[in-house]
């Protein structure tokens, strides 16, 4: 095992220096950067929440403040921008270069609209969709942001269901995926879960430019308890999801799942009582980078599973604490991040190629990838 | 062992890979000579507070629906006051149970089922609005009440029909209220058992907190089942903080009559949050998370104070809540008093800080920061 710390003060340092912007190591603003190959929304050691963008071994290369604490980060295309969105139900997003050192901009929904933690880019990157939530109508909403012009909200477009979580932009880049995860919630309760016992989840898939329903899955009415949240695609094109289960723990089922714009939902493989193994939720989906491999993180179970995309059989599996940032790395590997701080590359291989720990930091739920 | 071990999982041996997990994060199970084993707080827990809350509960609940009977259509003021009073011990001791949403609570939704909160929205007076005026003689059983919606099958929908507005009912709309009133508080006893019996038995969930292993499907440790329960414990804490104290202090500050808060029109919100914090801190007590302040003290050369701060904390957050009034009350006076608000906020952000990042970690149970509420 390859294990390597980062001195606390070291990266504490690094945070001052780029939360200020202000000129360090040769750094300017202005000046282009290089490097980033992943970023993380995280706690940092003084309970403030950043953004931290990250080498492809791991080491930190830039931090940037929030005003909360961040969900996932959307990358753009052409590797320019991010995004960090806020946390159920956070009003901020963040958006900051990726190609040069300069402050970062922050937008927010219109009034009675909260994010949802997630946004895509369209595929020519002028515009991002984010899942937002029309709380006091109870429904699923995708703002639409215009990247080029400070990222005015130029529209929404509905989810035709509750709690939109997760979204994607499908191959075609017309085609939105969204996972609506059936749960009702109400900034003026927190996170409570308002609607647990009617609650009909549902995938999605939208026309991105006239907002029309293409197509709408949903799950068995015994599964209805299971949010779905998070997606990925593979390499056919399949559309995999992972849920949190809203039911009695003991009852929760197999979490993961795949669909497509023409398929229903089907449940992979899995022994009947792993899905309480798993403690009832999957924190985060990701697929290799040629999407034969899907892993999926259970955070509470401390266990990370990478299943055969084509044929939906478990391979193997990797134990790690409060794992839950999932990305792929290289032509066939993962990154993982965790709650603790740790930063880890996943071959296909049978033994670890590394980890490294970043004392006092605490990464959240999604982990992406900007490059490589 | 290492935390990073690869293993493939083609035969899966879920059992073990949860072994291992569980054994990695928890470390020895008695962390320090003193302290409270796992064990010994799960079964403090359950044994000296969820169970009896729970009786408590139970016991009200069974109560509830011989008071509604008798003397929900006397129109004299003594039984009227009897029967508010019997709902508000109900209420109360519900409170007890609902910071230990524990297994038995979550399933078939009783916990919802009993007290659909928190209710930003007003579905259950809504909803209550749309049955009265139906008048469907039909919902008039604790089993049809528990196939309908879950906003109007618990207390605050009892709530609704006991502490009723002062608009002139007719005979017939009064006997149908009294009636439906009847039909939830049974169907409120009837969750009330079910839940207890849960608890019960080889296969109860006591047992299965107290017995974990290789073969138990959800604890594999006694670090898993103890880790559970102070989850719950932290998860009540942010709930009251974010749905009730911030709701509170923003209605106070808006000059709003009515926040939303749980059981605002029986005036009995502020009973509640007093009980719920009271349960809180029982639960603290049992768990005698107190006795890891000296690890945590012993490791961090900064936390002197926390030990005097956690022990006055809750006797803080009980004399802030005897100072707040209702937001209706506030605005019929005329005043904006949100300090003991701010201080409560304050408070329960902290103790949740205390607790999950500090004491908890200091007891060898393990509060992932991904996993706590889920997204």
């Amino acid at each position: 095992m390859n294990l390597m710390e980062i001195d606390r003060r070291q990266f504490m340092l690094l945070g001052t220096a780029t939360l200020a912007l202000a000129p360090r190591d040769g750094l300017q603003a202005g000046e282009p950067l290089s490097d980033a190959t992943f970023a993380s929304a995280a706690r940092l050691a003084d309970g403030r929440y950043a953004i931290v963008l990250l080498s492809k071994d791991g080491t930190p290369t830039r931090v940037i403040p929030l005003e909360g604490r961040g969900h996932d980060i959307a990358v753009s295309n052409n590797k320019k921008k991010g995004i960090a969105f806020a946390r159920r139900p956070g009003r901020f997003a963040v958006a900051f270069n990726l190609d040069e050192l300069s402050p970062p901009e922050i937008f927010r929904p219109p009034p009675g609209r909260h994010f949802y933690g997630h946004g895509v880019f369209s595929t020519d990157d002028r515009f991002l969709y984010a899942t937002e939530n029309d709380f006091e109508n109870a429904k699923g909403v995708l703002g639409i942001y215009e990247v080029d012009a400070g990222f005015h909200r130029v529209g929404e477009i509905q989810t035709y269901g509750i709690g939109p979580h997760d979204i994607l932009l499908m191959p075609d880049g017309k085609t939105l995926c969204v996972a609506n995860g059936g749960i009702e919630t109400h900034p003026a309760a927190g996170r409570a879960k308002l609607n647990i016992s009617t609650m009909r989840p549902s995938l999605v898939f939208i026309n991105r430019v006239t907002g029309d329903l293409l197509s709408r899955h949903e799950t068995s009415p015994a599964m209805r308890k299971l949010s779905l949240r998070h997606l990925c695609y593979d390499a056919a094109g399949n559309v995999w999801f992972g849920g949190q289960w809203e039911g009695s723990i003991d009852e929760a089922p197999w979490l993961v799942g795949h669909a497509s714009l023409d398929k229903p939902i089907r449940f992979s493989a899995a022994p009947h009582d792993l899905g309480s193994a798993l403690k009832g939720y999957i924190g985060s989906v990701a697929a290799n980078a040629d999407g034969s491999l899907v892993a999926v993180t259970a955070p509470r179970a401390g266990r990370t599973l990478f299943i055969d995309a084509e044929h939906g059989t478990i391979l193997k599996e990797r134990i790690e604490r409060d794992a839950c940032g999932v990305a792929s790395k290289g032509e066939s590997g993962f990154a993982l991040t965790s709650g603790l701080g740790s930063f880890a590359i996943e071959g296909t291989v049978e033994s670890s190629e590394g980890k490294r720990t970043i004392p006092g930091i605490a990464f959240d739920n999604h982990l992406s990838k900007i490059t490589g | 062992m290492t935390q990073s071990t690869f293993r493939f999982v083609r035969s899966l041996p879920i059992i073990l890979s949860a072994l291992l997990i569980a054994g990695a994060c928890v470390g020895p199970t008695r962390v320090q000579a003193g302290v409270p084993t796992h064990k010994e707080m799960i079964k403090a827990a359950i044994d000296e507070h969820i169970l009896p809350r729970l009786d408590e509960f139970n016991k009200s609940a069974q109560l509830l629906p011989e008071a509604v009977s008798n003397d929900c259509l006397n129109g004299d003021a003594k039984p009227v006051q009897q029967l508010q009073d019997a709902f508000a011990d109900t209420v109360a001791s519900w409170a007890g149970v609902a910071t230990d949403l524990v297994g038995p609570a979550r399933k078939r939704d009783r916990a919802t089922r009993i007290a659909f909160l928190p209710d930003p929205r007003g579905i259950v007076r809504r909803q209550m609005r749309r049955v009265l005026a139906q008048q469907d003689s039909g919902l008039l059983s604790a089993k049809a009440i528990s196939e309908q919606s879950v906003a109007i099958q618990g207390l605050p929908a009892l709530g609704i029909l006991l502490f009723p507005s002062r608009v002139k009912l007719s005979p017939e709309q009064n006997r149908f209220r009294c009636w439906l009133a009847e039909a939830i508080a049974r169907n409120i006893s009837v969750q009330a058992l079910e839940m207890r019996k849960d608890w019960e038995g080889p296969s109860g969930w006591r047992n299965l907190m107290l017995s974990p292993g290789p073969d138990n499907d959800l604890y594999k440790t006694d670090a898993e089942a103890a880790s559970e329960i102070v989850k719950s414990y932290l998860a009540a804490v942010k709930s009251i903080r974010e749905s009730q104290i911030i709701v509170w202090q923003d209605a106070v500050q808006a000059g709003k009559k009515w926040a939303g808060l749980p059981f605002e029109r029986a005036g009995l919100s502020k009973q509640y949050l007093m009980a719920e914090l009271a349960s809180i801190r029982q639960l603290h007590e049992v768990l005698r998370l107190d006795e890891f302040v000296s690890v945590v003290e012993s490791e961090e050369s900064g936390s002197k104070s926390m030990s005097g701060w956690i022990r006055n904390v809750f006797v803080s957050m009980d004399r802030e809540v005897q100072q707040v009034a209702l937001p209706k009350d506030m605005a019929s006076a005329g005043t904006v008093e949100t300090a003991p608000l701010r201080r409560l906020k304050f408070y329960t952000d902290e103790i949740n800080q205390i607790v999950g990042q500090k004491i908890a970690p200091a007891a060898g149970l393990f509060i992932g920061f991904n996993e706590l509420d889920g997204d």
